[in-house]
């Protein structure tokens, strides 16, 4: 059984970043930890695909230099391709360019006739390059003129698909915005043609959506004729969300998960696209991965061919009892998820602030009198220069964790408290911003201050370092480097 | 209580959407998507759509929007779904040709093309209307702006098997908001508002054919009862008491079908049928059948009749409320598509209100209209449009048209217009203006307006009427007028005069004018540009005159040289016509200017006796168009004498004097002057009833037979016009019957004929004339003198020279007009206007003749007190000349008795007529007796030269001088007998032709004359016979300069006769082809010359 997502725009990228470090915690389904993700956007350069991009190769970069063995760390199997642009042609512009609208005019042609019908003059005029700013139809049309199956980066996914549905079912799933315009235009054009497609030679595919509604809003941006208009979500959201009910996707997909918020967080860049369209992280993301893992898990679990919604306990907060998880799950299940991604946040902050200015002294100094280091590094012959490579991605990588849960911990709305992890611990505010604290501004005192709403084991900078100090490594599959690192990560267990 | 991972959602019962109840957890909901979709709420305000990610995005928006009430776009959506019905609908009603349709049929296969995206994407509905029609067929529908030759039909929406039809996403400007109104520039609304209550009606009920149809066709879905619903519930928002038609027949086009041949949308194909009739609550009324008609748009009409402007019906499908498609371009008239003509309240009023201060009645021959408020002394041209003189007629304006003036000195005009409803029921509507202070126009000057003649009349087809127009200031513009009648042909055919500093203008029609279109220049101060104010004044016209029929009328002209005189005879006694004064005033203007105006510069505003007319024309020139356009009135007219010193107006040399005898521009004045005198008497004997009438003109028998043939083609010209202008029939020298055989004869109208006439029928005071014993008619004119001898009943020989009143006393007088003044100095004023002009023209001499028609009676009177030198010698001069006639009607006399033609008895009358016999008045110092020594004097030259002896004359002087000849030509028919053996001139003198000798009762053929072959005989033994009976005596000198003279002026008649034989087709070589200028009396006129210049010269 594999598993397999299409993340359409920015919203896609974005569930995608956090499906990574969902993976990277070893969250994916234990029988199926492979993900293999297809990134769609009109904008190749878009900020959000991009940032999706480089946690991705902080990711595989772990995975090819950390041997960790058989761990939650890093255990997810992860492919990332594309980003797959339908704008085939880089000199077309608009969609009057893309189907030489102009010279059927001139020739009195029908087919100029019926675009003249089916979009505004504003819509044949506007530049694709960057988006489909909030007109999906649009994107609709460019996708289906422009997707082929039979080429570049579908070939590959598909082929994929195919050859994994010879032995599972494989697990399909779109995601992207509704409300914006490559996602809202992508995913429900992508569904429709692929389905379509693989109607002849894949008959087990399971199909899942995950729906962005509404969570975040930016201001507009001056001088551009034609964007989303933030105002303009909510009945946006309310029509795609009809249409798929008209066209019955629902006959399609087996799930569809919705998720948004009631209020949305301000996002500080605005931009119609390409670099500057690099949106923070939200915690709406984190529920959406939720709401994936699930989709990935779901042949026991899920009814077929349902909405999944979900809600938390209080507006203001999201605490670690408000991931959704499946209804069938016990709690036991559910906390060993939790304790899962509690793990990896107790694992970043101590790597990144506690052990890695250790082991950068000791790879200075040319050694260390920690336990820690002398039993997985001086004791098993691993010679540090050649760990240094591997420790520094596992930082890098920790450092992409930080950053997506202080995002996630602090949503830019007003009235919210963290309820998963105390930003306070890594990070400091800087008016509306925050930013990762320094090592000489972090307190190791206050990693006992990290985890939130945890009313059971207490962890602390003293347990970890003393779990540090005691750890060891009994898997031979753990190699190098990957032997500290794993007994690191050992050191945070929650539970 | 858990919080939904979920945008904001609506509370109450708009939400079916239930937040998930346990925190944590996936819920899952099998079927409420849709619920969800509802459940997220919307800000109010209202926002495009366009979050359906579809290539087909459009359509299903439609659909989604046209079926959900509680939809964001649902009345937008069906207002355009309605407004696309309704444009489909009313295709052939309002005549849509602009409206077409095109199949499309999609295909996948068509490479990196929008319809391959569209049919990959088809939406595969089940749920469709009807199976038999999807997406992959479909038609779209398309619009051609006006001018079709620079725009491209472009499609604008399209069949949908969701929805039956569809908008584009975006049409704005494709179509035409003025054919569809409902069409509001950006995209089609609900046409309810926007059609007529009719209407509605019709396209309800083919709305309801529609569902009926649509009923049959498609097959029991959900989907179909929700568009039935929605098409009965927009029949029902058209018209709520429209019913099915129960033969859809009677509402579906027979003539127009839009293409729509496939599945459901046949349903669409047959439009509503037009209208049968077209139908209008708007119709002007007007009594004028030839009126073209008018559909009033007039917004307060709706207010006035306290109906919904959408009941008021402007035609066919136009209502009031959306006549503003019409009325939009600011344009106040203009065709709707059926050709029919609309009219707002600014296609009656003018811009401007032209005033007057004057406080009297400034428009007199105009038609008052009724007036309320203080009009603070002002009179108003009417406001009115041109236009409305086409619809109505002056009464009904008069009865219609009402100003009210404000306190603030504006002017409310109002016209009340009487309007056919569609009910066949008539409607008042009252339109109006308000002109302010900044909006009037004021008029300085009211120029001098009149119109001749001043009746209408049924019992012919009169066809002459002139407006006159003068301007007293140097703004000739101002308030200028142009005559106007209802089936007048063509434009008036005015012409602008400029004559030392008069400025008028006289305008032709040939009908009676109803109005007068009136013109006025203004600045606009807005502007600062010249403008024209315009208005309109109704002509009080003159009731339609039915005079009883009228037996025969004849009229006689005298075409004389000084004067010429107009007698009609009908019942009775020849009597003179008098021409009343037909001048109907328009403008208020003091009387005697008024006079004296229209007298020196048109037709004088009194009576004038038509024997007192001179014969002279002021001729304001021809037109561009040559002479053949001249325009009698227009053109020139007579120039009526009142007083001499205020005869001739303007420049002197356009006065024509010398019509009888002058050259070709004189000739040209004569028509004319015949003309406008015909003209004038006929409208005389018109009034009375008068249809047909004989015309009868004279011609001297000095003419000769080219002046004859002139003057025939002249007459034949003026008696044409006549009778295009006056409707009478006219004769022209008719035959009649000879009392004494009873045969038809020709008619003779010979000057010397018909003044015998006068003195044979004519009873005045010096008895009838008795010429049974033998009698001498002499009618001395102005240029000639005719003679005629008779004996018993029978002419038995006549003449005509060309020597008369002009060579006997104009020409001293000319000389030396003081004289006049030197006989009674009460005319030396008139004198010293005469001498001021310096120049002895034309006008000279008319002024001359004005002089003696005006004070001949007070001069004559004078003339015994005087006792001085130049008197006598212009008395002397005087009976020379009459002498010298007397003496040549003698000769005359002498050769019938010779012939024993004649026998004279112991008494010859001589019957002295014309205006030349005043000169024996002159000469008897006012009173002509036997004892007179011009009497005696005149008797001794006629017998000497008749070589009669114991006989006795009688000379007896016309009663009526001048009249003679006009009424000889009208009175009875007598029983005459007219011999020629005498009528061929004679020489009078001795002459040669060669050597040969011959006798003086002989006359010089003319191609001797031409030859040059004739000399007078320098003797002159006849001339000398003459000068001895006056006792006086001619030495060799003066028989030497005489015969210098006179063949001086035989040598000029050669040249004469060569010209005339050039004319003369027929190449004649007799004596006619000149006048009558016998030998001797170009001795006489030579002698009399050289007395005169002795006489001014001494004086």
């Amino acid at each position: 059984m594999s598993n397999f997502l299409v993340a359409v725009g920015g919203s896609g990228a974005k569930l995608m970043q956090s499906l990574i470090h969902l993976g990277a915690a070893g969250m994916l389904p234990d029988r199926a930890p492979t993900l293999s993700a297809l990134l769609v956007d009109p904008d190749e350069n878009n900020g959000n695909v991009e940032e999706c991009q480089n946690i991705e190769k902080a990711y595989q970069a772990c995975k090819q230099l950390v041997k960790v063995g058989k761990s939650d760390l890093f255990a997810a199997q992860l492919t990332l391709a594309g980003p797959w642009t339908p704008i085939v042609h880089h000199q077309t512009d608009t969609l009057k360019e893309i189907f030489n609208y102009n010279q059927l005019a001139n020739n009195a042609s029908e087919e100029a006739e019926l675009m003249d019908l089916f979009f505004e003059r504003g819509e044949l005029e506007m530049s694709v390059k960057q988006g489909f700013r909030g007109r999906p139809a649009i994107g609709a049309t460019v996708f289906a003129n422009s997707v082929n199956f039979d080429r570049a980066e579908w070939k590959d996914f598909r082929t994929a698909i195919h050859h994994s549905a010879s032995s599972a079912p494989p697990h399909i799933l779109f995601a992207g915005s509704v409300f914006g315009g490559s996602g809202a235009s992508g995913v429900p054009t992508l569904v429709r043609l692929l389905s379509n497609n693989l109607e002849t030679d894949v008959s087990n595919a399971r199909y899942g959506l995950v729906l962005f509604l509404p969570f975040f809003q930016f201001r507009k941006v001056e001088g551009e004729a034609i964007q989303a208009d933030p105002g303009s979500f909510p009945l946006a959201t309310a029509e795609a969300l009809k249409y798929y009910n008209e066209r019955n996707f629902l006959a399609i997909c087996h799930s569809i998960y919705a998720v948004g918020e009631e209020i949305p967080a301000e996002m500080t860049v605005s931009a119609v696209g390409a670099k500057e369209q690099r949106n923070e992280p939200h915690f709406i993301e984190l529920v959406a991965g939720m709401g994936a893992l699930r989709f990935f898990d779901a042949d026991s679990h899920s009814k077929d061919y349902s909405l999944a919604v979900a809600s938390r306990q209080e507006e203001g907060k999201l605490t670690w009892d408000d991931l959704p998880c499946d209804p069938q799950m016990g709690g036991a299940q559910v906390h060993k998820l939790q304790n899962k991604l509690q793990k990896m946040a107790v694992f970043a902050v101590s790597y990144h602030y506690i052990f890695y200015p250790q082991i950068l002294e000791a790879l200075r100094a040319g050694g260390s009198k920690t336990p820690w280091w002398v039993d997985h590094i001086e004791r098993k012959n691993v010679k540090p220069d050649d760990s240094r490579a591997a420790l520094a991605a596992v930082d890098a990588y920790t450092v992409k964790v930080l950053e997506w849960l202080l995002h996630v911990s602090t949503p830019r709305r007003a009235n919210f408290s963290p309820g998963l992890v105390n930003p306070n611990v890594f990070a400091v505010s800087q008016g509306q911003n925050w930013r990762l604290k320094l090592p000489r501004e972090f307190q190791q005192v206050d990693l006992a201050r990290l985890l939130l709403n945890r009313p059971k084991t207490k962890i602390d900078d003293r347990t970890v370092l003393t779990r540090a100090a005691r750890s060891t490594v009994k898997d031979d599959t753990a190699a190098g480097a990957g032997r500290l690192v794993r007994a690191l990560f050992d050191s945070c267990e929650v539970e | 209580m858990p919080h939904a991972y979920l945008p904001k959602r609506k509370s109450g019962t708009g939400n079916r959407f239930p937040d998930p109840q346990a925190a944590g957890v996936w819920e899952e909901r099998p079927t409420q998507l849709n619920h969800l979709a509802e459940a997220i709420e919307i800000p109010s305000e209202p926002q495009r759509i366009y979050s359906i990610p579809d290539a087909w995005a459009r359509a299903l928006l439609f659909d989604r929007a046209l079926f959900d009430e509680n939809h964001k776009l649902h009345p937008m959506v069906l207002g355009e779904w309605s407004g696309l019905l309704a444009l489909i609908g009313l295709r052939e009603r309002r005549n849509f040709e602009s409206l077409t349709v095109h199949p499309i049929t999609l295909d996948s296969s068509l490479p990196n093309s929008f319809s391959a995206v569209l049919a990959q994407l088809v939406p595969q509905d089940e749920n469709m209307l009807s199976p038999e029609s999807n997406w992959q067929q479909f038609y779209i529908l398309r619009w051609q702006l006006t001018p079709w030759t620079h725009n491209n039909p472009r499609a604008f929406a399209f069949t949908s098997p969701m929805t039956l039809v569809s908008t584009g996403a975006d049409y704005s400007g494709l179509i035409s908001s003025d054919e569809v109104p409902w069409f509001d520039g950006e995209r089609l609304t609900d046409p309810a508002d926007h059609l007529a209550t009719r209407e509605r009606r019709a396209l309800a009920e083919w709305i309801l054919a529609l569902s009926r149809e649509l009923t049959r066709q498609i097959t029991n879905t959900v989907r179909k009862s929700r568009i039935v619903d929605l098409v009965n519930d927009f029949a029902h928002r058209l018209d709520a008491t429209a019913k099915a038609p129960s033969n859809p027949e009677d509402v579906l086009s027979t003539n127009v079908y839009m293409g729509l041949h496939d599945g459901i949308y046949r349903a669409l194909d047959r439009p509503l049928k037009s209208e049968t009739s077209n139908t209008s609550d708007v119709q002007i009324i007007t009594s004028k059948p030839t009126a073209p008609t008018y559909y009033l748009i007039e917004p307060s009409l709706s207010q006035q009749w306290q109906l919904n402007a959408k009941d008021i019906l402007i035609f066919g499908d136009v209502h009031l409320a959306t006549a503003d498609r019409y009325t939009n371009s600011g344009q106040v008239q203009g065709t709707m598509p059926g050709g029919q003509n609309w009219a707002t309240s600014g296609f009656f009023f003018q811009n401007r209100l032209i005033y007057l201060r004057d406080g009297g009645v400034a428009f007199p021959g105009c038609l008052p209209v009724s007036v309320a408020g203080d009009p603070k002394k002002r009179s108003i041209v009417l406001p009115l449009s041109e236009e409305v003189l086409k619809l109505f007629t002056p009464k009904e304006i008069q009865e219609s048209f009402s100003v009210a003036w404000q306190p603030n000195g504006g002017a409310l005009c109002s016209l009340r217009l009487r309007l056919k409803t569609s009910s066949g029921k008539e409607r008042t509507c009252r339109i109006q203006k308000t002109y302010n202070e900044a909006d009037m126009v004021l008029v300085e000057d009211l120029p001098l307006i009149t119109i001749w003649p001043n009746f209408r009349i049924s019992t012919v087809n009169w066809q002459a009427y002139y407006t006159f127009e003068m301007w007293s200031s140097q703004k000739r513009d101002e308030l200028k007028v142009k005559p106007w009648a209802d089936d007048e042909r063509e434009p008036a055919a005015n012409r602008f005069q400029n004559l030392d500093q008069r400025h008028f203008e006289v305008s032709f029609t040939h009908k009676y004018p109803e109005a007068l279109i009136c013109s006025t220049p203004y600045v606009d101060l807005d502007n600062h540009s010249g403008e024209t104010a315009k208005g309109l004044l109704l002509i009080n016209q003159p009731e339609v005159l039915s005079p009883p029929a009228m037996t025969r009328v004849t009229l006689g002209v005298d075409f004389g040289s000084t004067g010429s005189g107009i007698y009609q005879r009908f019942k009775g006694d020849p009597k003179p016509v008098v021409f009343k004064n037909r001048l109907h005033q328009i403008t208020g203007y003091d009387p005697k200017v008024f006079s004296r105006f229209t007298r020196e510069l048109f037709i004088p505003a009194r009576d004038w006796s038509a024997d007192e007319i001179l014969s002279v024309f002021q001729d304001f020139g021809d037109p561009k168009e040559g002479p053949n356009a001249r325009v009698v009135l227009r053109d020139g007219h007579v120039l009526y004498t009142e007083d001499p010193r205020t005869f001739i107006s303007g420049d002197r040399k356009r006065v024509k004097s010398n019509l009888k005898w002058g050259d070709q521009s004189e000739k040209i004045a004569a028509r004319d002057f015949l003309r406008q005198i015909c003209l004038q008497s006929a409208a005389e004997i018109a009034v009375e009833g008068c249809t047909t009438a004989d015309l009868r003109y004279s011609y001297p028998t000095a003419f000769s037979d080219g002046d004859i043939a002139n003057l025939e083609a002249t007459w034949d010209r003026v008696v044409d016009d006549l009778e295009k202008q006056t409707g009478i029939e006219f004769r022209v020298n008719p035959t009649f019957l000879d009392p004494v055989t009873g045969e038809e004869k020709p008619a003779d109208n010979r000057e010397a004929i018909t003044a015998t006439k006068f003195f044979c029928d004519y009873a005045g005071e010096g008895n009838r004339m008795d010429i049974t014993g033998g009698a001498v008619t002499v009618d001395i004119g102005g240029g000639t003198t005719d003679m005629a001898v008779w004996n018993r009943m029978e002419l038995v020989s006549h003449s005509s020279v060309v020597f008369a009143g002009r060579d006997i006393f104009l020409n001293p007088l000319r000389k030396n007009p003081s004289i006049l003044s030197e006989i009674d100095p009460r005319v030396s004023h008139t004198i010293e206007e005469l001498l001021k002009t310096g120049e002895k023209d034309a006008a000279y001499d008319a002024h001359l003749e004005a002089i003696i028609s005006k004070h001949g009676k007070e001069l004559i009177d004078g003339l015994h007190l005087q006792e001085s030198e130049g008197v006598k010698g212009f008395l002397s001069i005087l009976e020379t000349g009459l002498c010298g006639i007397g003496f040549y009607a003698g000769l005359l006399v002498r050769r019938v008795q010779t012939a024993a033609a004649f026998k004279a008895g112991r008494r010859v009358a001589i019957f002295a007529g014309g205006n030349g016999s005043k000169i024996f008045r002159w000469c008897a110092l006012g009173r002509l007796t036997e004892r007179s020594e011009i009497h005696q004097r005149f008797s001794k030259a006629f017998l000497n030269a008749a070589d009669l002896k114991n006989t006795k004359i009688e000379i007896r002087l016309s009663e009526k001088p001048k009249s003679e000849v006009a009424y000889g030509l009208v009175c009875q028919d007598l029983p005459l007998r007219v011999k020629e053996d005498f009528a061929k001139p004679i020489a009078g003198e001795a002459y040669m032709i060669g050597e040969t000798e011959q006798p003086w009762d002989s006359s010089p053929p003319a191609e001797e004359i031409r030859k040059r072959n004739v000399m007078v005989d320098r003797k002159f033994p006849v001339f000398q016979q003459f000068l001895e009976a006056l006792d006086e005596t001619a030495d060799e000198d003066l028989l030497d300069r005489l015969g210098g003279q006179v063949d001086l002026r035989l040598t000029m008649l050669s040249q004469e006769v060569a010209n005339a034989q050039q004319r003369d087709k027929k190449k004649r070589k007799d004596e006619n082809l000149l006048r009558n200028e016998p030998i001797f009396i170009i001795a006489l006129k030579a002698y009399l010359a050289m007395r005169i210049e002795e006489w001014a010269r001494r004086a």
